[in-house]
Parts: C-alpha cells; sequence; structure tokens
C-alpha cells in the first residue's frame, strides 16, 4: 500500500459511512468540495436532464461536442450534491480529480481522439474496487486508511474506455448483508436501497450516477437492482476479472454492471470482460460486443418459467409481476416452459454459505489475528454504532474444518450438474429476483439467486413493475441463461425492457 | 456432543485465534447454525467419484 494515504480516525468513519456527503467530502483529501455556486443540473449543462440520460445518449453528444465532459461530469456533481444528502450512496467522492478527468477527455475528443462509448462518461464503484491513491474502505473500519496503489481491473479498463471515475460507493461492512446501512431507496427514503452493492443501485435510480459497478457473491448485484428498479448484470463467473477488489469468497464473486437500461449495461459489459491473467479464474473466452449482440427477437426462444409451486411465501405483489412479465414473452413469442427443480436443492443455498464463509474466514485470517480484530463494526455490546456481523461470521467460520469446506464443494458439484440438466432445453430461464419489494418481510422456501453464484451461470435483473402494498416499491425479473450465454441474458432483458417501459420510471426526488 | 463456549475457546485456539470472552457466546450460535448447515449436506446422496469443484488444469508449458 502506498500512495497519499488518508487518515481517518474510526470515530469519523463512522460519520462518514453515516452518509453524510458534507462530510464524505471532506475526508477524502483528494475530493474537492463541491463549488458553493453549484447550479442546478439543467442550467449546468445547458438542459441536460440527468434522470433521462443514457449512455448513447450521452455518447452521441460527447462525440458531436454538443456537449462537454466537464460539463457532465459538473452536472453530475451537482445532481450528487442535491440529493445525496438524503439517498447516502457514496462513501467517497473525487470531485477535483473527475474535473481533472473530464477536462482531458474533452482534450482529446477535440482532438479526434475519440476512444468509444464510455468516454467522458461518469461512474462509481463499490468501495471493494481498488482505485489508485484513492482510500477503498469495503465498509469498514479495518479498510480505513487502505489506499491502493494500484485499480482493480475494471477500473483500469473503464479509466482506458476514457469513462470518469466520480466517486466510491456504499455497501455493508465487507460486503456482508442484504441491506446497506445508511443507504436509503430512492423510491422510499424510509427504506433501505437492499445490498450488498446498495450505493451503486441507489446512486443509478436517484440519476446521480448512469454507469456503476457492483459485486455480487450471493445476489448482491441483483437484489439491490430490483430493490432500486435499476438493472444489474451478474456475468457468468470468469468473463469479469476480479483483479485488486476486495473479496467475500474467491469461488463465488462475480464483478458486474449496474446502470438504468439493459443497454447501457450492455455496454459496460463489453468495456470490462474478457480474460485477465492476473486474475487465475479468468476464463479464456473471447470478449464480445454486448451492445452490439442486442436487438435479438425472442420469438421462439425455449424460456423456462419458474413454477409458481417454487414461488412459496413470496409477496403477492412479486408473483403478480412476474405472472405479467411472462404473458409479455408470451405475446413476443417465445416458447415457454414450466420449471421446478428437484428437492434437493434445497440444499444448495446452505453449500454456498459454507463456501463463502470458510473462504471469507481465510481471507479475514490476517484482521483477526491482529490487532485490526478490534476495528470491526461490533455486533456485542457496542449499543448506537451500526450492527454488522462480519466479526462474528468469520471467526465462526475460521472453526470449520478443510473436510467441511471440500465436502460443501462435492455438493457444489451435484448441484452443478442439477443445474445445467435444468437449462438443457432452455435458452434462458425466468424467476422474480426478489422475494418482496424493498423492507417487506417474506418467508421464501428458497430465494433463487444464490444458486447462481455456486454455478456461475449469468444472471440479470431489470424492473418488472411496482408493489400496491405498499404501493411503489419497484419490483425485478431475473434472466439467466447458460455459461458465457451474458450476451444473450441481455438480449432477452432488452426485449422486455422494450416491450414494457417500466426503467423508464424514476423516483421523485 | 454439546457445544460450548469452552469448546469454541478451544477450538479457536487450537487454530490460531483469541475469541474474547464476551464474544464467545455470538460465536457459539453462529458456529451451530453452520453444522446444522454442514448435517444438510452430509445427507446429500453423493456418487463416491464426486470432487470438490474447486480443480484446476494445468497448462502445457513447455
Amino acid at each position: 500500500m502506498s500512495g497519499d494515504a488518508v487518515s481517518l480516525s474510526r470515530r469519523r468513519f463512522f460519520e462518514v459511512s453515516a452518509g453524510a456527503l458534507t462530510t464524505a467530502l471532506t475526508v477524502d483529501a483528494n475530493a474537492a468540495r463541491l463549488p458553493s455556486d453549484a447550479a442546478p443540473v439543467q442550467a449546468a449543462a445547458g438542459g441536460l436532464d440527468l434522470t433521462k440520460l443514457t449512455i448513447p445518449g450521452a455518447a452521441a453528444q460527447l462525440r458531436g461536442r454538443t456537449l462537454s465532459a466537464v460539463e457532465l461530469t459538473q452536472a453530475t456533481l451537482d445532481r450528487i450534491a442535491n440529493v445525496e444528502p438524503r439517498v447516502g450512496a457514496f462513501i467517497t467522492i473525487v470531485a477535483d480529480r473527475a474535473l481533472d478527468a473530464a477536462r482531458q477527455a474533452d482534450r482529446e475528443i477535440a482532438a479526434g481522439r475519440y476512444r468509444g462509448p464510455l468516454h467522458g462518461i461518469p461512474f462509481g464503484v463499490k468501495d471493494t474496487y481498488y482505485t489508485r491513491g484513492i482510500r477503498t474502505t469495503a465498509g469498514s473500519p479495518v479498510l480505513a486508511d487502505f489506499v491502493p496503489d494500484a485499480d482493480a481491473a475494471i477500473v483500469e479498463r473503464l479509466r482506458t474506455a476514457g469513462a470518469i471515475l466520480i466517486g466510491k460507493l456504499k455497501l455493508p461492512e465487507f460486503s456482508f448483508g442484504g441491506t446497506t446501512p445508511g443507504c436509503h431507496n430512492p423510491w422510499d427514503l424510509s427504506r433501505n436501497a437492499g445490498g450488498s452493492s446498495g450505493g451503486p443501485a441507489a446512486a443509478l435510480a436517484a440519476s446521480m450516477l448512469m454507469a456503476t459497478m457492483g459485486g455480487d457473491t450471493s445476489g448482491s448485484i441483483r437484489n439491490p437492482a430490483s430493490t432500486c428498479g435499476v438493472v444489474g448484470l451478474k456475468p457468468t463467473f470468469g468473463l469479469v476479472s476480479r483483479r485488486a477488489v476486495v473479496p467475500i469468497s474467491w469461488t463465488l464473486d462475480h464483478l458486474g454492471p449496474m446502470a438504468t437500461t439493459v443497454e447501457d449495461a450492455a455496454i459496460l459489459l463489453t468495456t470490462i470482460a474478457g480474460h485477465d491473467p492476473r486474475d487465475r479464474f479468468s476464463a479464456r473466452a473471447a470478449a464480445a460486443d454486448y451492445a452490439g449482440l442486442l436487438n435479438r427477437p425472442v420469438k421462439g426462444l425455449r424460456l423456462g418459467v419458474l413454477a409458481p409451486s417454487e414461488l412459496e411465501g413470496f409477496h403477492p405483489d412479486v408473483r403478480q409481476a412476474f405472472a405479467e412479465a411472462v404473458t409479455v414473452f408470451e405475446r413476443l413469442g417465445a416458447q415457454l416452459r414450466e420449471v421446478t427443480f428437484p428437492a434437493r436443492m434445497r440444499t444448495a443455498a446452505g453449500a454456498q454459505e459454507i463456501i463463502r464463509i470458510a473462504e471469507a474466514a481465510t481471507y479475514h485470517r490476517r484482521y483477526l489475528t491482529s490487532a485490526a480484530a478490534a476495528n470491526y463494526i461490533s455486533d456485542v455490546g457496542q449499543p448506537g454504532t451500526a450492527v454488522s456481523r462480519v466479526r462474528t461470521t468469520v471467526e465462526a467460520g475460521s472453526l470449520l474444518t478443510a473436510a467441511q469446506y471440500l465436502q460443501a464443494q462435492r455438493a457444489r458439484t451435484l448441484f452443478l450438474a442439477d443445474t445445467h440438466k435444468a437449462y438443457a432445453p432452455l435458452d434462458a430461464l425466468l424467476s422474480p429476483t426478489m422475494p418482496a419489494p424493498a423492507g417487506v418481510p417474506a418467508s421464501p422456501r428458497e430465494t433463487f439467486r444464490s444458486w447462481w453464484n455456486l454455478s456461475g451461470f449469468p444472471a440479470l435483473s431489470l424492473p418488472c413493475g411496482f408493489s400496491t402494498d405498499p404501493p411503489g416499491l419497484p419490483i425485478g425479473l431475473q434472466i439467466s441463461a447458460k455459461p458465457f450465454q451474458d450476451a444473450l441474458v441481455l438480449a432477452v432483458g432488452q426485449a422486455y425492457e422494450r416491450a414494457t417501459g417500466w426503467h423508464t420510471k424514476r423516483p421523485r426526488l | 456432543m454439546d457445544i460450548t463456549k469452552d469448546f469454541i475457546r478451544t477450538l479457536a485456539a487450537a487454530n490460531g485465534l483469541t475469541i474474547p470472552e464476551e464474544r464467545l457466546e455470538v460465536v457459539q450460535r453462529q458456529y451451530e447454525s453452520y453444522l446444522r448447515t454442514l448435517l444438510e449436506i452430509q445427507q446429500l446422496e453423493l456418487e463416491r467419484e464426486t470432487e470438490p469443484s474447486i480443480l484446476y488444469t494445468l497448462e502445457d508449458m513447455r
């Protein structure tokens, strides 16, 4: 670790994590305060409406020089200044660096060196992604002073494509959990954004960013994407490099794009996908132009539909929205067939848990056996602080034996075979992403998310409606397919998106 | 067998970890939860030849 490390006390960290923008802006030495004379969004960029802007729309204006990268970046910072105090999506904002990068992008575009559709586009990453010279906390006081000297592979690729890093986004401590403390759901600020990639999802839903990156070990991209009404893709395991990102579990972690449209997610995937010799699980699969592979007709595709019997315990509004989504695909000409899974798949989530925890405990050992252990957010005897069960989880996980871990990995082999068998007659499978809208209790028999981490199959979540009770909360549809069928998953998602328009809805903030 | 705080303390020590006294109870409960999950996994009928999913192949470096 090197670079311009920023010292941060534990108390200060909690203040930042609580989501106060003004505090966040003062803790990063590289992050300038927003200008005091910040103009409203529309005035800042000549009528630019960030609630409607997509990557291709912005890219066309940037390339045609009717919009500058500086204008877009400033408009983004203005929007953040206006909305972030209520949402709490960011841990760190790097305004000065972003504006410097935007000026550089403008110079390059003016000189005819346009790099592609992400040139000049602002983005944010979950605060597990290493960012050179910028604090990377993983949402934990344990890493409060960690300033990496290199970028994550994904950040590196996005920067090379000319994208502009705006900031680091909120998550629960070390990505453990399905909610993100201090991160409010833009559709109902009294509710949580979901997790663990809650910051990336909330920033999109609040139109603070149009491109973010999340992480998914048990569903952590798809959960907040569904909960906040945005698009999130967990790509095929190995398609996207995991290099230089704080892990939970080496064999279950996936990194992927989050956006407000499927096309935007496809553009981001095109940039970040591809073999990385420095990630030992990176697949030697050729990267594709995922945006170019959209617009594929759904007619004739064999789409599996999770049988109603599998949705026991799901909220009625979720079941209704899912049923309506299925009828959309029927109208589009897909061949639908009901799918059930073998009863033994009920144990898959348990195997996933053991693998995840054993691997996490191994990663965390260096902290558990040092003074850093005292810095975990505690769930014991610490009233008043945000509760985190990370320390308990990894301490108990440290007591598992190698034989127990490997038995879970053997079970994984069985579930992988079951999953391949279930998908053999299908092109893709449809299921609800979450059993209930944000903060609504549900007791599903199975959540249908972590299975795809266990198998590595790609899975996309996109908006498919809103709840009625309570009213106005987003509901997500999950589309999954066989390994390396990411382009198909995106194409099916885009066909649905075009047929429905749910993705165009934005919360009033 | 009963999982006790003493058991957790000893098992942790054997693994090179010191779990503070005030944390033993929560860790004990969490460990018991893992054991229940493992019991379910052990009831699966795995083929004798089933290998764990973590495998790798070496590239030909000649």
